[in-house]
């Protein structure tokens, strides 16, 4: 388990840790010698692309050092929203700062966003639009609700009822229904029964990352009621984000879930180690593989994608500089991809440029909302780059044992 | 306090001084925003700004940052303050004492100059600008075979441009001899912008980056070293480069379990195991006394053997347990050994020099009555150490300094002799006996043994006394004040020249003539030629001869009041202003 907790205290209540932020300047580069050039040493995207201190974990610290002990009002600046906001939440700062300091600058990013939505100045006017789409059609899209299992297959039929619920979140089965057909035909090759929540919400993600709090403890409420109505006893994710706020931000709120959790990768290299399937061979491909940062920073999940990629004959994993713990972001998270898409696609062009230098022909990861913006990148840079999510290399050549 | 509620208030620059910033740097690089600027009033061991943080002292906050990106552009913003008289602070990571003192100062944050310019491998020497770190120095070096000896103070944390500034202690001073003697050349902008060259580039025809530190005339860059920042900004150092064996692929589990986070991993010893970097290696030994351990030391260094040697005592203790009630538990009952240290070894020529080295080092240890650790002899302390690897020794070990600590001053005696280890160790009891300490744990470990550097194949050690005061607990910021102004006459009294971090800066400087002689009326000298409007980190570089008659004479500081109280205490000569009010002289007169 991962041990970058969430949100959640008041402000005031960091007050120690925030001066106890002495400017190590840890949490704007990646960690000692795993850095492997000057090209790819920065860790933060915010702060290397703005460059003022402010927009660094130091920075945001520093300014909850002021606003918690009255030195400045909220009022007294114009960019404060946009600095507390335009941050990936991704992690790399609280990875290193929880090494050297064992503070947690993310922590306090997360208690400013939700005083600035207490105190009616929050969020950023994108991030509302969450709020409004989440209240009427459940999903962050505002996509009709009863269109979130429209990817249904033949093929990729989910059961009526079963021990293990797939969690489809929002973005997969609205923006990305190719992964999430992929992730029920991998269940089914592998032997899985699974079922569907009847009425799944949206994971509450997207409002707890932007302060909206309220409205998150709505959606996690009712989520785990869905869960416990179908009596089942594990919840597959094939979204890092989804998986991270049930692991992390709903027992905050719901305690205990009394249900398993895992990723789909998670799933399938358990099921390779313990011999129950094995994949056939595909042609030759030279891949990379993007660490989503709520499934590995988070959730510390690293070796379970590696060992699926590693497992099919034909894939050859060559990594990128940056990796893991120290993996740069794809961009998306924490409301920045709705809120600054200039600051978004700068950071998955940054990561697409990583994975080319690897000499790589298609980067993989486990996640549909890093994928919807690393494939934005590659668009726009008009690169001879694939994206792929893990369970679309694996849906074809799996076998069950 | 009272004033914990007031607000501070943003004293801003004429219009016409901001659109000339603007226009000299681009408007994106300018900010007044208030949220902004408040990320620039914390500097890691400014304890005046942190006294004045606690007071809301209203010229903590500059009144804009601006960041260029070249020395041209530092050159710009620096004639913009001259024309309009605006003081004017340069720096990159805020490492020392940048925090503003003046009302209405401009930043200048160097972030982006962040280039490498220049890697020459034949000469084996690196150019960089002055954002570029340690940590990336090193990584590009590794490539190439080689590194630049250093691991700098936190390899993130600190940036050899600035560090110059403050001089530059190394783990590997042992061998390469610190940053100071590991700089060829470097290019300064003036507090009036005019740009000067340092180093062999200084001469016409040799080259646009240094390729050596000497070029005919006297060595300027002494007048930048141990500067803090007051006398000029680096826009580009060429450092140089040494051999390395260990390869471009280093281990790539690093982390360290000595954090609860990590402690059920740590358990399960999953990390803080990599393996050392090829032909690398570190022993750990110990001593039966603080006096034992140095006649070992020494021994050690003049032997040849090693690059870096330090004696860290109970500062493993820190750096290694998992939390600080254990790190308290170890220091307590001795599980670590209080006068112990490391070596590390390079097999730089070839593995048979590390089996000649460790064979070195073993029969040193036998003649001087030290142990080494191993896994015969208490090994379970060997394992606790664990974390202190190699990547913490050559890479990023002085960051265990900030490890849970509210690190914030080091009191250092500068370039001491040998035996300076015990003297300090004394002074650090006096000062806990008549000051008291900040830090349960740390004020005993360096009144046991200090953390110690070895330089130079043992012609000089650095001793490193740290603080750890809360940074919003006034009480807790006085006492540390205090204690460094007890500590300047304690050091001058045992014949150093002071404690090193307060040497340079004002009002220390000028306190105690003793540790120049009159150094600061040099330094005036050099700031009415190339600061004549006194406004580079005005108020923190020298005082000028108003200046002085104002703060030191008229109306003195608290600071400057504390430290006469200690001279007097310790029965140095008394200081007199002289008539005009300009200086101390000696009274009566020192013959």
């Amino acid at each position: 388990m991962g041990w970058i907790v969430g949100p959640h205290k008041p402000l005031e209540e960091y007050k120690e840790e925030v001066w106890h932020c002495q400017r190590c300047n840890w949490c704007k580069i990646g960690f000692g010698w795993t850095v492997k050039s000057q090209k790819y040493h920065w860790s933060c995207p915010s702060f290397t692309k703005f460059r003022y201190d402010a927009y660094s974990a130091q920075g945001r610290m520093h300014i909850a050092l002021a606003l918690i002990e009255g030195m400045m009002d909220w009022k007294d600046s114009e960019k404060l929203l946009e600095i507390i906001y335009a941050c990936d939440t991704c992690g790399a700062c609280a990875i290193n700062c929880i090494r050297i300091m064992e503070n947690n600058p993310l922590e306090v990013i997360e208690a400013l966003r939700a005083r600035a939505v207490e105190l009616g100045i929050g969020p950023m006017p994108a991030h509302k639009r969450f709020a409004e789409n989440v209240k009427v059609t459940h999903n962050v899209y505002g996509e009709p609700h009863v269109d979130r299992i429209k990817w249904v297959s033949d093929d990729a039929k989910p059961l009526a009822k079963s021990d293990t619920v797939l969690f489809m979140g929002c973005t997969s089965p609205y923006r990305r229904p190719e992964i999430m057909k992929a992730t029920a035909r991998v269940l089914r090759a592998s032997g899985i029964d699974f079922t569907l929540l009847p009425d799944e919400w949206c994971c509450g993600s997207p409002l707890f990352r932007t302060g909206q709090l309220e409205l998150a403890e709505k959606m996690v409420q009712h989520n785990v009621e869905a869960m416990k109505a179908t009596g089942a006893r594990r919840v597959i994710f094939n979204c890092a984000g989804c998986y991270k706020t049930f692991a992390i931000d709903y027992p905050k709120i719901a305690g205990d879930l009394n249900f398993e959790l895992m990723h789909i990768v998670e799933l399938l290299a358990d099921l390779y180690n313990k011999g129950k399937i094995r994949f056939n061979k595909l042609p030759t491909e030279i891949v990379t593989y993007h660490d989503p940062c709520h499934m590995g920073r988070y959730l510390g999940v690293y070796d379970a994608p590696r060992i699926i990629l590693d497992a099919i004959k034909g894939i050859k994993l060559v990594e990128m500089e940056r990796i893991k713990d120290q993996a740069w972001c794809c961009g998306a998270g924490g409301g920045v991809r709705a809120a600054f898409p200039d600051l978004s696609l700068w950071t998955a062009k940054q990561r697409i440029e990583e994975a080319r230098d690897t000499g790589a022909a298609t980067i993989v990861s486990s996640c549909p909302f890093c994928a919807t913006n690393l494939e934005w990148a590659i668009k726009e840079m008009k690169v001879r780059m694939k994206y792929k999510d893990i369970t679309q290399i694996a849906e074809n050549v799996i076998v069950r044992l | 306090m009272s004033t914990k509620t007031k607000r501070v208030e943003h004293q801003k620059l004429p219009r016409e001084v901001i659109r000339a910033l603007q226009d000299a740097v681009g408007p994106e690089w300018v900010s007044e925003d208030r949220a902004i600027l408040e990320t620039y009033t914390i500097f890691t061991i400014d304890l005046g700004a942190y006294l004045r943080k606690n007071t809301r002292d209203p010229t903590l906050l500059p009144s804009c940052v601006v960041l260029p990106s070249s020395t041209e552009e530092v050159q710009a913003v620096v004639r913009i303050a001259n024309r309009y008289k605006v003081p004017f602070t340069a720096f990159s990571n805020g490492q020392v004492m940048n925090a503003p003192a003046y009302p209405r100062t401009i930043l200048i944050h160097l972030a982006r100059m962040d280039k490498i310019l220049d890697i020459d491998e034949e000469n084996m020497s690196m150019t960089v600008q002055p954002f570029v770190d340690y940590v990336t120095v090193q990584a590009e070096a590794r490539r190439r075979g080689l590194w630049n000896g250093g691991s700098g103070w936190h390899s993130a944390t600190a940036k050899p441009a600035s560090q110059f500034t403050v001089a530059g202690l190394w783990q590997t001073d042992l061998k390469y001899q610190g940053l100071a003697r590991n700089v060829l050349g470097m290019k300064v902008v003036l507090p009036t912008g005019e740009t000067v060259n340092m180093g062999s580039h200084a001469v016409a025809g040799t080259g646009k980056y240094s390729f050596c530190e000497r070029f005919p005339g006297p060595k300027l860059m002494g007048l930048i070293k141990e500067s803090f920042g007051t006398r000029g900004i680096i826009t580009e150092i060429t450092l140089k480069l040494h051999p390395w064996v260990g390869g471009a692929d280093l281990p790539e589990d690093v982390s360290r379990p000595s954090i609860a986070h990590y402690y059920e991993e740590a358990k399960q010893k999953k990390f803080d195991k990599p393996p050392p970097p090829k032909r690398h290696k570190i022993y750990f030994f110990e001593y039966p006394d603080l006096e034992a351990l140095i006649d070992g030391l020494l021994k050690m260094a003049r032997s040849g053997i090693g690059i870096g040697l330090n004696a860290s005592g109970l500062y493993f203790a820190m750096m290694c347990a998992a939390t600080n009630e254990e790190a308290e538990k170890w220091v307590k009952e001795q599980f670590i050994p209080p006068f112990s240290g490391y070596i590390v070894i390079a097999g730089i020529s070839c593995e048979e020099q590390m089996r000649y080295e460790e064979k070195v080092l073993k029969k040193i240890l036998e003649e001087t009555g030290g142990k080494l650790l191993s896994e015969e002899y208490k090994p379970e302390v060997l394992e606790a150490l664990a974390p202190w690897n190699l990547e913490f020794a050559v890479n990023t070990v002085t960051g265990m300094r900030t490890v849970r600590g509210w690190y914030l001053a080091t009191a250092l005696t500068p370039y001491a002799p040998f035996y300076s280890a015990v003297d300090s160790r004394d002074v650090w009891r006096n000062v806990m006996e008549k000051i008291g300490s900040t830090h349960s744990l740390f004020s005993p470990i360096g009144a046991t043994c200090p953390y110690l550097y070895i330089v130079d194949r043992g012609h000089q050690i650095e001793t490193e006394i740290d603080q750890f005061p809360k940074r919003n607990d006034f009480k807790q910021l006085l006492t540390t004040l205090e204690s460094f102004a007890f500590l300047q006459p304690a050091f001058i009294k045992k014949m150093y020249s002071g404690s090193m971090m307060e040497t340079p800066g004002e009002p220390f400087m000028s306190s105690y003539p003793e540790t120049g002689p009159n150094q600061y009326l040099i330094w005036r000298k050099y700031r009415k030629v190339f600061d004549p409007n006194g406004l580079m980190m005005a108020s923190r570089a020298v005082l000028s001869d108003e200046e002085f008659k104002k703060e030191q004479v008229e109306n003195p500081r608290g600071a400057v009041m504390t430290f006469h109280k200690w001279r007097e205490a310790f029965g140095f000569i008394k200081l007199k202003p002289k008539l005009d009010k300009t200086a101390w002289e000696f009274y009566p007169h020192k013959e």
